[in-house]
């Protein structure tokens, strides 16, 4: 039985059981909601959120040293060198989302984050900074460098998360009883005001 | 072979030039030609979006031959409109509470725990986060424009984040973030009486105006549970001039649910919704939610988004007034979605129309004003929403309207205190009364939809508003009655009342009884006898309106001190024209009612009877649960068990006494009726230990045609029958609705011999919005609500769609109706059935009447009477006066059912986010109220329409008891009223003139008064009050004026000196000031104009006045100070010098803030407490914290006056915490816990069972 497919992978049923068990025999258990219950059944779809975003970014992070080894680039996302690494932090994981913050804590989503390229258009720290007087009093030549940083390190979270979000989507087709949670056509889905 | 597919857009480019899409098959790029009725050229491959002119106009068909190379194809498509705009409005729906708590929605939610994520989106954040994050957006998206609202963020985010204050205000001078609303929240204004919703919109527009420098024009009432009919009308009168929101006048998730089609809805999304005071506002509703247009940020890329905007433009357009659709983009506690200006950017590079635009509400207004003067005119009734939130937590309804009609009637006489004895009036404490219950107000919280832990949290609000107007009432009228002597009765009505009245008395030595009519009940005697103490009720006969009669008590009467009821024999009591018969064989319930003579129930079935109905836990399609009532279709009923009925007299009147069980309750029902009042008294006492179940009591009457009418806030309207027997599995609607004092069948007004309630309103293209709307408000005068819909497009009334039902229709100017009174084919009962549809254009009477008759019908409407030759009706009206009980339902054979009492286990019942988690004490959720419940309410019955029957007063009455206070048992004779106010109105607020604190001023002497009066009747009134000139609600400006219309709500305003300012502060000091991590609610009293906060880095203190410049200083670790002087606004900042404490001292009281982690311990010494009336005994709570401790005592409704200290706390250290308990004369079993506040943290302590003997 299949749950998901990503790419030419197969995330099978036994596999997310064995999450779920793990996580009904963790810490965790006597919060969680029954299984059998819609909103256990939501939580086995978050799971399998989780376990198709692992499963793209660990090929993704697989086809980028490939793409190495052979001398090519990835054209569609990922670049630049590893000069450019940021720690994720709390407010990163709170804008980009759990499940992304949670593919983002393992070295291969870092190592994909890296490889982001968020060039800004020309004259943008400059707009930024005559707009925002009251955060950078100080002269232009001053305050450049700490606004690109700021602005280009915004920019790349977004840039990331709607990458690994296309990926995600091109890559992944979900079975029925594993829906996105969010999806209104799955079964459990609740609207609660 | 290459055209593949072609087809007509909405989409123009420069020019204008409507957009064909022309899809080609698999191949190089080729050019495609289009020639006929509209002309254009474009080369690509794939989908080519072909420009095209064509002089046809919109709406045309238009042929035309699309070529490419040789291919060559002959369509149509239909030429579009152009300038069109996308207004995506960028906004946040916050709940302050709601199954989570104030701390977690307001700051800590990340760091809240477990319990806290379970529900949580990956995309929520808490309020001060929401905030910074479109702030921080705004900073680098110089387009980006957002909506701020609720002060429940506002005012704490003001508070601790000064050093936004000047970014926020300059987005406001460049237009880019509106805040609005114009309410405090976002309140169930159908769950309260209209002087809290007047109260939430002082405080709102108050912040949102004085303090934040904002221009509030537009009511957001988002995710409201419905609304009050009056509610557009208050808003006018408050100065905002247009509104919008979600639920209503569809089902809560509007038209679109699955897929449905917004053309069902038959008036377009911009209205002009209507009062029944006759004002309004331009309002828009939201046919695809409040939520519709943040989905989109689920995209991949920035044209999935942007064709997701153009699939809703597709959709929301065809129920546009004009070419403007709102867009809102955002949903609950949503920060700025991803591609908002991505989208407008790339997409209006492309395309002239529709643009989408980031934008706010009041551009959207602005531009649907801009192209259209008049919008239909809806009285309709935006109800029910979510019928569960009526009795869910029926105890917090209860409390609340108590609390409700005590602060009205603290104010009334405070301020009469004050402008006549020159008393100081306590404006801080009656202003934060004020916002406990304008807090309390909100959908999340008087509706029952919160989890427990948040129920306790919301009961210190009702308790707090309770304490303040019972002790400022109590003081006000002993300072008034100075001087009176015997038993000063106080009537807070504004006309005569003759009313029972019961005073706790202790007569002078040597009483063994009282020689006058009297109960004299509960009495203490002493050692040889007499008298000490006793409860006397006696009726208090001509008391004048808000002011006072005295009344003297001799001894005599029978000796032992008790002259109470005695049993009298039989079944059956009679007085005032009534004679009322119980059965001990079908459960005590009522067998036969007669008022004059006249049977009142249906044959064979008895009247208040419980009905306990079986429920699911949530609905098995909705999946929501305590705000919305699922039936399963079963119950069983009181009347099928014997009971006990005991029938009793004494000097005052009879009474029934009725004691069974069965299923989940047991019960004990008084039926009581006074000598010299019309109305008849009934309380039911019950104990329920039951799940998933709703209790209903029943009185099956029977009235010939009469419909269900309810007041609702300051006014009355018809509301349609109720299907309370259906599977709501099946039939999701069972159209129970919320009432304020009352509801009754009745006749609010009538077309010949057929009462009319719920109208639509069919015009032909030939009668002007403007006339339409002289006809509706005539109608809403009188009670009637209306659709208002044109007769060219769909009918009102399927309840597929439609919240609601009309009961008839009238047809005005050029409609398929032939000119006359058509009357019903069927009775109303035969098509008033379960997912009832009456859209056909025969299910309902029709009047049609042509448009030069419409005058005539308007005028004929005064006397809610339209005269059919040949058709006659003789009004009676049976009303059911309820005591913060608003739940009811009147089935369609005219059963009256009041919803008592409610026990859902459906999420988010239960949920706790602070551990650990409390229970009631036998381990069920409190949302199941396994606990003894009194609920009392009132019966009236008489010839006439519910005006003759004076049902407004007699609900006014029942809920604003007389009040008796004990100046010496005898005494001279006096009589005063101390304000005239013309008896045909109803005063429902007295008060000094102003509203400071909620402004940011600060209270000085009182140097006017303020009263708001209301019209009952749907009567115009030339009223003549000398001295007093008419006010806005917010008595900023003078109105002209003007005679008052029926069901208008007035402000009058007077200059009168009076004393000066009372102090007001916490009970416990130092005041806490993140008090929202204390979860309890609103600012502390005062309003905390100025702010002390510390962060590891800062010390910031902050002014949110308006006017003074204050100097002050702040301590720190109490050993050093920082002086500041501030200017009205402003704030001042210095680095933390490592300090984790910081205090100042304004106005009387201490605030402090702290850092650091904070310990505590505490244990209940007293698990369980069994007591008798009068005794008295302790809850003792042993407690070690490091830092202060912030102590309230919660326990539900009737037990308050068993527990007198609940609002304390304690310093650092080991100390014990000891609340007095005193045993009632209410047997019963009840509950109380201790929330502790210590330095941001809280706990709630074991809950210790009260269990009170007989």
């Amino acid at each position: 039985m299949i749950a998901a497919t990503v790419g030419d992978e197969v995330i099978s049923v036994a596999e997310v059981d064995r999450r779920m068990r793990d996580l009904y025999e963790g810490p965790l258990a006597a919060r969680l909601p029954h299984p059998a219950s819609p909103e256990g059944r939501n939580l086995r779809r978050w799971l399998v959120q989780l376990m198709t975003m692992e499963r793209v970014v660990a090929q993704e992070y697989r086809d980028l040293r490939k793409r190495g080894e052979s001398g090519q680039t990835a054209s569609d996302g990922p670049a630049g060198g590893p000069d450019q690494v940021a720690p994720v932090t709390l407010p990163i994981a709170l804008r980009t989302g759990g499940v992304i913050a949670s593919v983002l804590s393992t070295p291969a989503g870092q190592s994909l984050f890296t490889r982001i390229d968020a060039g800004l258009p020309p004259d943008e720290v400059r707009a930024y900074y005559d707009r925002n007087r009251d955060r950078h009093p100080g002269p232009f030549d001053g305050e450049s460098a700490g606004i690109a940083a700021q602005l280009v390190q915004a920019r790349k979270e977004t840039l990331f998360v709607r990458w690994l979000e296309r990926r995600h989507r091109e890559k992944v087709t979900l079975m029925p009883g594993f829906e996105h949670p969010g999806d209104p056509r799955q079964p459990d889905a609740t609207h609660r005001h | 072979m290459r055209i593949a597919d072609i087809a007509g857009t909405e989409l123009f480019v420069e020019g204008p030039r409507q957009i064909v899409r022309v899809t080609l098959e698999e191949g190089p790029p080729a050019q495609v030609v289009i020639t006929g009725d509209a002309e254009g050229t474009a080369t690509g491959a794939g989908t080519v979006e072909v420009a095209v002119i064509t002089p046809k106009t919109p709406g045309d068909v238009a042929a035309i031959t699309v070529t490419v190379g040789d291919d060559s194809r002959e369509t149509t498509f239909v030429v579009a409109e152009p300038g069109w705009t996308v207004w995506m409005v960028s906004h946040f729906h916050y709940d302050p509470v709601w199954w989570n708590t104030q701390a977690a929605y307001t700051t800590t939610w990340n760091t809240a725990g477990d319990a806290a994520q379970a529900s949580r989106s990956a995309f929520q954040h808490a309020g001060f986060e929401l905030v910074q994050l479109h702030l921080e957006t705004a900073r680098r998206e110089p387009g980006y424009k957002f909506v701020l609202a609720e002060v429940d963020y506002l005012k704490p985010f003001w508070d601790a984040h000064p050093e936004h204050r000047a970014y926020l205000r300059r987005l406001m001078d460049e237009g880019r973030v509106e805040i609005m609303g114009g309410t405090y929240n976002e309140p169930n204004t159908n769950l309260t009486g209209a002087e809290s919703t007047i109260r939430n919109l002082v405080h709102g527009i108050g912040f949102q105006r004085d303090i934040l420098g904002g221009d509030p024009r537009t009511a957001w009432q988002l995710d409201a549970f419905g609304h009050d009919p009056q509610f557009p009308g208050l808003a006018a009168a408050a100065g905002l001039t247009s509104s919008s929101w979600a639920r209503g006048p569809f089902h809560q998730w509007g038209p679109m649910l699955g897929g449905g089609d917004p053309k069902r809805m038959q008036f377009p999304a911009e209205f002009d919704w209507v009062a029944p005071s006759g004002e309004g506002v331009l309002t828009h509703y939201m046919p695809g939610h409040y939520s519709a247009g943040w989905w989109m940020d689920s995209s991949t890329t920035v044209d999935e988004a942007a064709a997701e905007v153009y699939t809703w433009f597709l959709a929301l357009k065809e129920v546009a007034a004009t070419r403007n659709v709102l867009l809102p983009v955002g949903t609950d506690y949503t920060p700025p979605n991803k591609w908002i200006m991505d989208i407008q950017r790339e997409w209006n590079a492309r395309y002239v129309s529709p643009r989408f635009v980031c934008g706010l509400p009041k551009e959207f207004f602005a531009a649907v004003r801009a192209e259209e003067h008049a919008f239909l005119p809806q009285t309709r009734d935006m109800n029910p929403i979510y019928t569960g939130k009526d009795v869910s937590f029926i105890d917090t309804k209860q409390v609340q309207r108590r609390a409700e009609v005590l602060v009205a009637d603290a104010e009334k006489f405070a301020t009469l205190a004050s402008v006549t004895k020159r008393a100081d009036y306590p404006f801080a404490l009656m202003d934060k009364a004020w916002r406990q219950l304008v807090y309390g107000a909100h959908h999340d919280a008087i509706t029952g939809s919160e989890s427990d832990q948040v129920y306790l949290d919301l009961l210190t609000g009702w308790r707090e508003a309770y304490t303040i107007g019972s002790e400022t009432l109590d003081g006000a009228l002993r300072t008034l009655g100075a001087g009176l002597s015997g038993v000063v009765v106080w009537n807070p009505s504004s006309w005569p009342r003759t009313d029972v009245v019961r005073v706790r008395l202790s007569p002078p030595p040597g009483w063994r009884g009282i020689a006058e009519a009297a109960l004299v009940e509960n009495a203490v005697l002493d050692d040889d006898g007499f008298i000490t103490e006793a409860d006397v009720t006696f009726l208090a006969e001509d008391v004048p309106p808000l002011g006072h009669r005295t009344f003297s008590f001799t001894p005599g009467g029978a000796p032992g001190g008790n002259a109470g009821w005695l049993p009298a024999g039989g079944t059956t009591i009679a007085g005032s024209g009534h004679a009322i018969t119980a059965d001990p064989d079908r459960g005590g319930a009522v067998t036969s009612w007669r008022v004059d003579g006249r049977e009142l129930l249906q044959p064979g079935q008895v009247g208040n009877e419980l009905v306990v109905h079986d429920e699911y836990p949530a609905h098995p399609k909705f999946h929501e649960g305590p705000w919305h009532l699922v039936p399963k279709g079963t119950k069983e009923g009181s009347s099928a068990h014997p009971a006990e009925v005991v029938a009793e007299r004494s000097a005052l009147g009879e009474r029934l006494v009725v004691r069974g069980a069965f299923g989940s309750v047991r019960y004990v029902q008084e039926i009581t009726l006074w000598r010299g009042l019309k109305r008849v008294d009934l309380v039911t006492h019950l104990d329920f230990d039951g799940a998933d179940q709703l209790v209903r009591l029943r009185w099956p009457v029977e009235i010939d045609q009469a419909l269900p009418v309810s007041e609702v806030g300051n006014a009355v309207v018809g509301r349609g029958f109720a299907h309370i027997d259906a599977d709501t599995a099946e039939h999701p609607w069972t159209l129970d609705n919320p009432a304020h004092n009352w509801f009754a069948l009745s006749a609010t007004c009538r077309i010949g011999g057929r009462p009319i309630g719920v109208a639509e309103i069919v015009a032909g293209p030939d009668v002007p919005a403007e006339r339409l709307r002289a006809l509706a408000v005539a109608l809403v005068k009188q009670g009637v609500t209306a659709t208002v819909s044109r007769a060219d497009g769909p009918r009102y009334g399927n309840l597929a769609v439609d919240s609601n039902l009309p009961d008839v229709r009238i047809a005005v100017g050029e409609t398929p109706w032939p000119k006359g009174w058509h009357p019903a084919v069927r009775p109303l009962v035969e098509v008033w059935v379960p997912s009832a549809d009456l859209t056909a254009a025969d299910a309902l009477p029709v009047l049609s009447i042509g448009a030069d008759d419409l005058d005539s019908l308007i005028d004929d409407l005064a006397d809610a009477v339209v005269e059919i030759e040949g058709e006659s009706y003789e009004p009676y009206t049976i009303g059911l006066i309820n005591r913060g009980i608003p739940g009811f339902a009147v089935e369609p054979n005219g059963a009256l059912n009041l919803s008592l009492l409610r026990s859902c286990t459906g999420w988010p019942s239960g949920i706790w986010i602070d551990p650990p988690r409390r229970t009631v004490p036998d381990g069920t959720n409190f949302q199941l109220q396994h606990w003894t419940h009194s609920f009392e309410y009132a019966l009236l019955a008489g010839p006439g329409d519910w005006r003759a029957t004076g049902l407004v007063r007699a609900g006014h009455e029942v809920n604003h008891p007389l009040i008796a206070l004990d100046q010496g048992v005898t005494g001279e004779s006096a009589a005063e009223s101390l304000l005239d106010v013309p008896e045909s109105l109803v005063l429902t607020a007295l008060k000094p003139a102003g509203n400071l604190i909620a402004t940011g001023r600060l209270p000085g002497e009182v140097t006017g008064m303020t009263m708001r009066l209301y019209e009952p009747h749907g009567r115009t009134e030339h009223i003549d009050l000398p001295g007093w000139r008419r006010t806005d609600l917010l008595e900023t400006r003078d109105e002209p004026d003007a005679p008052v219309t029926g069901m208008d709500v007035v402000t009058y305003s007077q200059d009168v000196q009076g004393g000066g300012a009372a102090p007001g502060a916490e009970p416990f000091q130092p005041v806490f000031v993140r008090y929202w991590l204390h979860n309890t609610g609103p600012a502390p009293i005062g309003n905390m104009p100025l702010a002390v906060h510390l962060t590891p880095e800062t010390v910031t203190v902050a002014s949110s006045l308006v006017e003074e410049t204050v100097t002050g200083e702040v301590t720190l670790d109490g050993t050093e100070t920082r002086g500041f002087t501030l200017e009205p606004g402003a704030f001042t900042a210095w680095p933390n010098e490592g300090w984790t404490t910081a205090g100042l001292n304004f106005d009387g009281q201490t605030f402090e803030d702290r850092l650091g982690d904070a310990t505590l311990a505490a244990v209940t010494e007293t698990p369980h407490l069994t007591l008798r009336a009068r005794e008295r005994s302790e809850i003792v709570i042993r407690l070690t914290c490091d830092v202060p401790v912030q102590a309230q005592l919660i326990s539900p409704w009737h037990t308050y006056e068993m527990l007198p200290l609940w609002n304390t706390g304690t310093g650092p250290g080991t100390t014990e915490l000891r609340f007095p308990v005193i045993g009632g004369h209410r047997p019963g079993t009840w509950w109380a816990l201790v929330k502790l506040g210590y330095g941001g943290k809280v706990h709630y302590t074991e809950p210790v069972t009260i269990e009170v003997l007989p």
